[in-house]
């Protein structure tokens, strides 16, 4: 079957889901629960960094704006979360959008250090920015919550990376996904053959910058506040290293990836604390170098020709 | 290095013919819009076309294909053609019809790096093709294929020529080159020395001592 | 007046900054991601030792610089060695600044700041009628110091000759029996020596937090744009650039807006003139 291999991961978030319900831990459900967050950041980043070889290390801005759009959202306007979530999209396209115009032309090096100091900017920015517009200017707001109960919340997310994983899967699927795959195999031949590569990569970044944005309100939501912490740098480690181990340029992968990923952080981080980070990093580092492919995907592979 | 070359091409297919180092391939890369001219027009379908980019120039037709094939690794290719397709409202060639007339068809789930070099120059051409040309710049596309190959490939050619696709054809391999075109222009050291009908070449004295020493 | 002293004393510093990290991207072409992660290192070394275990200023100093550097060329051995395309190294680099990130943070304790001392009093002196700590006026006058010091050795000496050779061309530089993996090395090692000297230097005007190693980075790879990767004699020119901006805005807009020039200076230069001032 064609699309095996997206019918099997969205299995898995649906049976993460019922064994939240029957397993009924609260722990376990505020892990999966996380798992879904950064699983829509790692889906956004393999799909924009992974597929197009730009790599965007700015991932944590675009989440931010994302949880800061919709705390202002709701703090000024009392909009619905639901609201917010795809206003949320709608501006990190944009922002995707204004970012790539002049930097897309870069190399790709430099393209990516750029991104890296979007958030650098972002937080004192955004905070002064705030400020002039008269709201409080901490920056924490408090903005109602998803759900009324936190496997409501799961549920709700789960259902969002379901649908972020499969649109992004039928796109890398699709032409625009072919086109995707030949700028990445060799942009200056594909761009003589007649192809706009610029269009093409642009596009993949804002979608992709877009639906980081929208998790990042959908994260505010869960939480309940928005605050300089959403700018930081776990949100750029997490996906990445989820999106390394589940297979750069898969996009799949980052489904089973996640929640191995994020609950064994969990668990981790309840031994050693935040020397979780350290471990994690190491990994990350490790398995960046052992493999592009990432060793779930040998995995995935022998259960389901996914590609 | 490029002296005032000035070419109008009148005809089906014109041949590009000269010594190493003539500036063939420059000339082919400057039509194509890959490199900018330091001075000079180039003219296609009497539009203007000098420094316009590589998209451009396919969206009126005009494609190149290159000496050494550069073919997508990580695509199949079946995707190798796919990826340049469905652009273009229209009469467009489909993928399996390209890979039909390139002679790929049996192929088109491998990937470049288990096809022959031969193959890899058909697949150059497919390419191009997919991009729904009305006019292709081959640079040496019979370079490296044996005598059975060659033929073959001048054969598709001269399909793609009486289907109404222009040709011009840098080569070196000049016999098999003849048949196929109505024109043959030689450039020296980046300076035009003939331009005319294939019989005339040989006779041709710029020609001789350009070849000769 | 004021406007002037600091955008003379920042620019200086700033150029400092920025010096290790052009010399490895002009001579290699290496974006050095560590480059910042470095400068922090120095610092967390010079508090190791001084202020936990106790070694003398001077002595701690000295150790913190060739620990920083062992450190650093290690990374650099492991990851040039082993990356086998441009996103993993650019990937494994940027971990490896995260990894020291969250190992500073770790054994050293999170977001409240250390202190550290200097071989220069940070006090404050009057520098006509502008008071700056003396530590930047003494790191301003070691920045101009070193930069000339480079610029005459690149451009005049011989092993500069052969730096700029490998830069230029690095296949002709090995025609002429130069080896541009030795050269790729050593001023590596410079850069490193240079970076920690810096942060010697600069540090103990601020706090040491585990997460200071971005803002000597982005200071050094905007300076490096602005100049133009690989020259030397406008880095100081477009660190004035920068620190000048920086003091307007101040002046000009509330609040923290002048990261965002800095950002915005690259931008522009990278669209409008990619190959720096100097290029």
């Amino acid at each position: 079957m064609k699309y095996a291999g997206l019918i099997y991961v969205i299995g898995i978030i649906i049976a993460s889901v019922l064994i939240s319900f029957f397993v009924a831990s609260p722990f376990l459900t505020l892990s999966l629960t996380l798992a879904t967050i950064y699983m829509g950041l790692a889906l956004a980043w393999d799909f924009s960094s992974g597929l197009t070889g730009y790599m965007n290390f700015g991932v944590q801005f675009f989440f931010g704006i994302g949880a800061f759009f919709t705390g202002y959202l709701y703090y000024a306007y009392r909009l619905p979360i639901t609201f917010t979530l795809f206003a949320d999209f709608a501006l990190g396209f944009l922002a995707g959008i204004l970012f790539a115009i002049p930097t897309l032309r870069l190399r790709g090096p430099f393209f990516t250090l750029l991104s890296l100091l979007l958030p650098y900017i972002a937080a004192s920015f955004i905070l002064s920015f705030w400020t002039i517009l008269g709201l409080p200017t901490i920056g924490y707001y408090h903005i109602a919550s998803l759900a009324s109960s936190p496997f409501r919340q799961l549920v709700y997310l789960s259902f969002f990376d379901a649908v972020i994983v499969t649109l992004l899967y039928l796109l890398y699927r699709s032409h625009f996904g072919l086109v995707l795959r030949g700028i990445r195999d060799d942009e200056e031949t594909i761009s003589n053959l007649g192809i706009n590569t610029f269009k093409f990569k642009a596009l993949a970044f804002s979608i992709a910058t877009g639906i980081m944005a929208f998790v990042g309100g959908a994260y505010a939501s869960v939480n309940t506040f928005a605050g300089v912490d959403s700018f930081g740098l776990t949100f750029l480690l997490f996906p990445m290293l989820i999106a390394v181990v589940g297979g750069t340029k898969r996009i799949l992968g980052s489904v089973p990836s996640s929640y191995l990923t994020i609950i064994i952080s969990q668990y981790l981080n309840l031994v050693i604390g935040s020397a979780t980070l350290i471990v994690f990093s190491i990994i990350a580092i490790v398995l960046v170098i052992i493999t592009q492919q990432g060793f779930l995907q040998a995995i995935l592979r022998s259960r389901v020709r996914a590609r | 290095m490029l002296n005032k070359v000035d070419i109008d091409m009148r005809v089906d297919a014109l041949g590009l013919v000269g010594p190493n180092g003539a500036g063939k391939s420059t000339l082919l890369n400057i039509v194509a819009g890959i490199v900018k001219p330091d001075e000079g027009e180039i003219f296609f379908s009497g539009e203007k076309v000098t420094g316009l980019h590589t998209w451009n120039l396919v969206k009126m037709g005009l494609v190149k294909t290159n000496q050494i094939p550069h073919p997508f690794r990580t695509l199949t290719v079946k995707e190798n053609v796919e990826v340049l397709s469905q652009r273009r409202k229209g009469k467009n060639k489909g993928t399996v019809e390209i890979l039909q007339i390139t002679g790929l068809e049996e192929f088109e789930n491998f990937y470049p790096s288990a096809l022959p070099f031969g193959y890899l120059k058909r697949l150059e051409l497919a390419r191009a093709l997919a991009c729904n040309p009305n006019t292709i710049l081959l640079d040496e596309p019979l370079g490296g294929l044996s005598p059975h190959e060659a033929v073959s490939m001048v054969e598709t050619l001269k399909k793609l020529k009486e289907s109404g696709i222009k040709l011009v054809v840098v080569e070196h391999r000049l016999s098999e080159l003849f048949t196929l075109v109505e024109e043959v222009v030689a450039l020296d050291r980046g300076v035009k020395i003939f331009q005319g009908k294939p019989e005339k070449f040989s006779s041709d004295p710029a020609v001789a001592s350009a070849y000769m020493g | 007046m004021p406007v002037i002293i600091y955008t003379v004393v920042y620019g200086l510093n700033y150029a400092l900054i920025a010096l290790g990290f052009t010399l490895v991207f002009g001579v290699s072409k290496i974006l050095n991601l560590l480059y910042g992660s470095l400068y922090m290192t120095a610092a967390y070394m010079v508090y190791l030792f001084n202020s936990t275990l106790g070694f003398n200023l001077i002595f701690s100093d000295v150790l913190s610089v060739i620990i920083t550097i062992l450190i650093g060329v290690g990374f650099f051995l492991l990851y040039i060695r082993i990356a086998r395309d441009q996103m993993s190294f650019l990937m494994s680099m940027f971990l490896s600044a995260l990894l020291l990130q969250y190992i500073y943070s770790y054994f050293f304790g999170g977001q409240s700041g250390l202190a550290i001392s200097g071989p220069v009093t940070s006090a404050s002196i009057s520098v006509l009628g502008v008071s700056v700590p003396e530590s930047f006026v003494v790191s301003s006058m070691v920045s101009v110091v070193l930069i000339s010091i480079f610029w005459i050795w690149i451009e005049k000496t011989g092993y500069g000759k052969e730096v700029r050779a490998t830069a230029n061309d690095p296949e002709m530089a090995q025609v002429f029996g130069i080896n541009p993996w030795r050269i790729t090395l050593a001023v590596f090692i410079i850069s490193t020596f240079l970076v920690s000297i810096t942060s010697i230097l600069i540090v103990p005007s601020s706090v040491v937090t585990p997460t200071m190693w971005l803002d000597p980075f982005v200071v050094a790879f905007a300076v490096s744009i602005i100049a133009g990767l690989g020259k030397f004699r406008w880095i100081i020119p477009s660190a004035f650039i920068l620190s000048f901006s920086q003091v307007l805005t101040q002046l000009i807009l509330p609040y923290n807006m002048f990261n965002i020039v800095g950002f915005l200076i690259m931008i522009i230069i990278l669209l409008t003139r990619p190959v720096g001032l100097g290029g």
